[in-house]
């Protein structure tokens, strides 16, 4: 009998940590004592552990996990005891093993002997959801079953972690065990939240969603008068749907609320796919969409501007509700998050920022937001994007009050002068000594007053990035 | 409810004494806890005895509530038949537990909690029952009513039927258990809401084990135990609080402690037990981790020896620097630089009302004799390290080599009787100790390497010391008979006893010159 810590970095994550409530249950069956921990805790960590687990999400988040890894290191008899797992371990190790003494997992636990001589694959046990009881960090959804029936995934896109993380696409334990399982041990939940990369890419999909129909999430299902769901979380393959049209009506008969769809590619080819897709789900009676839009990969601004107006289309021909979820791409292997492909610029992407921040970076289906948002045309969405931030968020309060006198300015710079400018918005945010920088310059002076009013920077209430433009897969 | 049989029998007892009995009785609000520990653990060993519940499988779990300010401590033993529940737990001073076999008996205890809280409540269910009984006492009420500051004196058996109420619910569920919750906490009691306080309270007190995982000496215990014969009773203790959930083993785990204040390291080498042939009927028995011996544990929770009956600590650390002091008053402060345990096994042996102590008894005093005389020897041996530990290497090696040189001259000379053998293997013996003890310290690679040698040579010298087994009597010609060889001998030793040790060896030499034949093996 051992006590046992299991600790999630006080990162921002809005599923509970599937693995470390795998690694619950898989230490309670010992009879160990087990404690979950968000973060660093003064009284947690005076106490002496056996073994403490600490997780890992996002690489650009892994400074903030190797200091959780520090923090803890002295409540254990040995740093061998410091077990690091998850994805951003699986993605970036030597990271950690460089900044951190503790042992590193990668990959999942799917094996025997991982935890200990003897241990399970602990990638089959079934979460032990009683851990999140007690802690005061609030996980969304609260009353959800989280399964995934496959793992991996049929595709190989260079910017998803996927294909690294999980090589090869397979089958899990079957749904309904899974369902069960947790009904049995803690109690019936209210929806279904469905993990999988590539859900509809296993063979004979219609007999899983046969299976989750019989679980009670049949089209139009209810549970205590209150509306149950299904959501196939990390989205759906519009050119699976797309190829075969039965996929539709399948998912038609459980309770699918929203779908989720990504359009990545700005290839024409998934262009169509996407279309077709929606207009089939449409055809099928699905009226809420949500589209993941990935952005500042090899795409560029112009691209993105064409999803959206996509978007703004098939919601007015079809009288759906698209709601978009732009992307930022970050590179795998970057535990900071200022990455800009070639084709973007600095002060876009921050731009995009700011457009999202009242929506908590949703795009609205509302076609006239979307045009108001984002521009009417092509170059309005540039010039809205290269606007001083707060100029962006506080569009009403700044319209007379600054911004014209801005964009007349603006308007004046040829094109090569308007690149130069971005260039040098770019640095000075990066700039340690901008205030100097700014005073030696002659250049774009009057402009820069705008971003930098004597020189300061104006706290634009621009926090962290929101949940919404995180996603894993 | 009234207990019919409490007003005929019952001598008349003020409410106060009440008072005297729980609040005035621990020093420690927290001693409280051991109180219902110590409860459970009876119920959890009585349930083990009836084969209810499977060695091992006893458990208490307590579970800390700040929000609403509750305490609840539940075990898994035999629980109280519901026909019982009016005299075991309503009822004072009449506990039916066992003074053989049981940790707690003296009842009174359980209504320690009245001190710290609102309402103190007890539920129980045993194993034959579908009866959850619930008793539960007013403590704010009972508090007023026992207060020695009441000017009309109460009744106490009539005080406790006022303010206690047994109520009883039906169960379909089988099971047994005995569950105690204090609610509504007061400020005096703050210590029972922070969890850490109570780890660090039952890791010293409670009859947990030792931390097999991260002790490294356990198995050695275990080891020991199991060659002896011994049982050492244990109960698994999981505190809950919020998001912890943590299992309460010894403190013991670290084979490197600092002293006090962090100036010097202090390193556990091994596992001693005393005494060596100890068995399952012994008095006592005890482990100690020996160390360098620097200083006093920086770490309070391991520090000093602590006695324990039942496995449960009895006094903390109180009792044997008691003990220690008793030795030799300088010596108090030695106790704290070790950290073992001293079990009591035998049972005529009984803790006190407060379990700070134990009452007095002939055989109480017997093994108090005895852990004197141990910590005597503790304590010499911690001074005799700490001042060898302090030389330099110069006063160090000095004294040996002039030791090695000393021996070799007698054992060339001839040693005068198997009494100056023994004296001269003493000395010996005396300076390896100060070598091994001056090695502890923090010395560097040339140093060390200088006590190495010469420990080896005091090593071979005391090896052929005591493969000497001719003395100088023997040696002496065969012309003298038996009678003058006698004599010789006994000037021998009078000299030896009489003079300096210069003049002892040119009388000797003398003597030897003029009655002894010539030794050959001296010759080459």
């Amino acid at each position: 009998m051992r006590n046992i810590l299991l600790v999630e970095p006080d990162y921002r994550s809005k599923f509970p940590p599937l693995g470390l409530l795998k690694i619950a249950a898989y230490h309670k069956e010992r009879r160990d004592s087990v404690t979950f921990v968000r973060g660093r805790d003064e009284a947690i960590r005076s106490l002496h552990w056996h073994r403490i687990y600490i997780a890992s999400l996002f690489t650009w988040e892994l400074p903030r996990t190797v200091q959780t890894i520090k923090y803890y290191a002295s409540s254990v008899d040995s740093t061998d005891q410091v077990i690091v797992g998850g994805v951003g371990a699986t993605l970036l190790p030597d990271y950690i093993r460089n900044n951190a003494s503790c042992v590193v997992i990668e990959g999942p636990l799917d094996k025997r002997g991982l935890l200990g001589p003897d241990s399970r694959p602990i990638a089959e046990m079934i979460p032990d959801y009683s851990i999140l009881d007690t802690i005061q960090y609030d996980y969304k959804p609260r009353d959800a079953y989280f399964v995934r029936i496959t793992k991996g995934c049929i595709r190989s896109c260079k910017f998803c972690a996927v294909p690294k993380l999980e090589k090869k696409f397979g089958r899990l334990t079957k749904v309904d065990e899974q369902i069960g399982s947790v009904k049995r041990k803690y109690g019936e939940r209210q929806n279904l939240i469905v993990l999988d990369n590539n859900i509809l890419g296993i063979d004979g999909i219609e007999n899983e969603i046969a299976e989750i129909r019989r679980m009670g999430f049949e089209r139009g299902a209810k549970r205590n008068g209150r509306k149950r769901y299904v959501d196939f979380n990390q989205g759906l393959d519009a050119r699976l749907i797309s190829e075969n049209p039965e996929l539709a009506r399948h998912l038609s008969t459980i309770c699918l609320s929203p779908v989720r769809l990504a359009f990545d590619f700005t290839t024409a080819k998934m262009e169509k796919a996407y279309r077709h897709s929606i207009e089939l789900l449409a055809g099928q009676g699905f009226g809420e969409f949500t589209n993941y839009m990935l952005f500042n990969f090899d795409d560029s601004p112009r691209d993105l501007y064409h999803r959206l107006l996509v978007n703004t289309e098939l919601n007015e021909k079809l009288g759906i509700r698209i709601t978009g979820f732009p992307m930022r791409f970050i590179p795998m292997t970057d535990v900071k998050r200022d990455y800009v492909s070639d084709k973007w610029r600095w002060r876009y992407l921050r731009g995009i920022q700011c457009v999202l921040l009242a929506t908590h970076g949703l795009v609205s289906p509302n076609p006239d937001f979307i045009r108001a948002a984002f521009g009417a045309t092509y170059e309005e969405f540039l010039e809205i994007l290269a606007m001083p931030d707060r100029y962006i968020i506080y569009r009403k309060e700044y319209k007379n009050n600054g911004a014209s006198e801005w964009r007349k300015k603006y308007r004046r710079l040829t094109e090569p002068s308007q690149e130069e400018f971005l260039e040098l918005l770019a640095e000075l945010n990066k700039d340690r000594n901008r205030r100097e920088t700014i005073d030696g310059l002659r250049k774009f002076r009057s402009l820069l007053e705008h971003y930098y009013p004597n020189g300061e920077t104006l706290r634009a209430e621009i926090g962290q990035e929101k949940e919404g433009n995180q996603r894993i897969t | 409810m009234t207990p019919e049989n409490l007003e005929s029998r019952m001598p008349r007892i003020g409410a106060f004494v009440l008072e005297t009995l729980t609040t005035g009785m621990y020093t420690n609000p927290l001693d409280t806890l051991r109180e219902y520990v110590q409860n459970s653990f009876d119920a959890i060993r009585e349930a083990e005895r009836s084969g209810l519940l499977s060695n091992g499988a006893g458990r208490i779990e307590i579970s800390v509530d700040e929000g609403s300010r509750n305490l609840t401590l539940r075990d898994n033993g035999t629980g109280i038949l519901a026909n019982n529940v009016n005299s075991r737990l309503v009822n004072i001073g009449m506990s039916s537990k066992s003074i053989l076999a049981d940790a707690g008996f003296r009842g009174i205890g359980r209504l320690a909690g009245i001190a710290y809280c609102r309402r103190l409540v007890f539920r129980t269910q045993s194993n034959g029952d579908f009866d959850i009984s619930s008793v539960a006492f007013d403590c704010d009420e009972l508090r007023q009513a026992m207060s020695p500051r009441m000017k009309q004196v109460k009744e106490l058996a009539d005080v406790i039927n006022s303010y206690a109420s047994v109520t009883t619910e039906k169960t379909r569920k089988k099971d047994h258990f005995l569950e105690v919750t204090m609610e509504g906490i007061n400020e005096v009691g703050q210590s029972f809401l922070e969890w850490k306080k109570i780890n660090t309270y039952l890791c010293q007190v409670a009859p947990v084990g030792l931390d097999m995982q991260s002790f490294h000496h356990a198995g050695t215990i275990h080891q020991w135990l199991r060659v002896h014969n011994i049982a050492v009773p244990v109960v698994s203790i999981i505190i809950t609080s919020g998001s912890t959930n943590y299992q309460v083993f010894k403190p013991y785990r670290k084979l490197t402690y600092t002293t006090i204040r962090e100036k010097h390291k202090i390193h556990v080498k091994g596992i001693r037990f005393f005494p060596e042939n100890a068995g399952p009927d012994s008095p006592f028995w005890g482990w100690y981790a020996e160390t360098n011996c620097p200083g006093t544990f920086g770490d309070d929770t391991v520090a000093g020896f602590r006695l324990r009956k039942a496995n449960i600590g009895i006094g903390m650390a109180d009792r044997m620097t008691e003990i220690f002091a008793e030795a030799s008053e300088s010596y108090a402060r030695f106790n704290n630089y070790f950290m073992g345990e001293i079990h009591i096994q035998d049972s005529n042996i009984i803790p006190n009302a407060r379990r700070d102590g134990f009452e007095d008894s002939h055989e109480w005093t017997a093994i108090w004799k005895s852990l004197v005389d141990f910590a005597r020897e503790r304590s010499r041996e911690a001074h005799q390290l700490s001042q060898a530990r302090n030389l330099d290497i110069e006063r160090l090696v000095g004294p040996a080599e002039r030791e090695i040189a000393a021996a070799n001259k007698k054992r060339k000379t001839g040693l005068a009787s198997k009494d100056e053998k023994s004296r001269v293997l003493e000395k010996i013996d005396s300076q390896i100790d100060k070598l091994d003890a001056a090695k502890k310290a923090e010395r560097n690679e040339s140093e060390q390497n200088e006590i190495d040698r010469v420990r080896k040579e005091l090593q071979k010298t005391r090896q052929s010391i005591e493969h000497e087994t001719t003395f100088v009597v023997q040696k002496l010609s065969a012309s003298l008979d038996k009678k003058q060889r006698k004599i010789i001998s006994e000037i021998i030793g009078i000299l030896y006893d009489m003079l300096d040790e210069d003049s002892f060896e040119k009388a000797r030499d003398a003597i030897l010159a003029k009655y002894q034949v010539p030794d050959k093996e001296n010759d080459r």
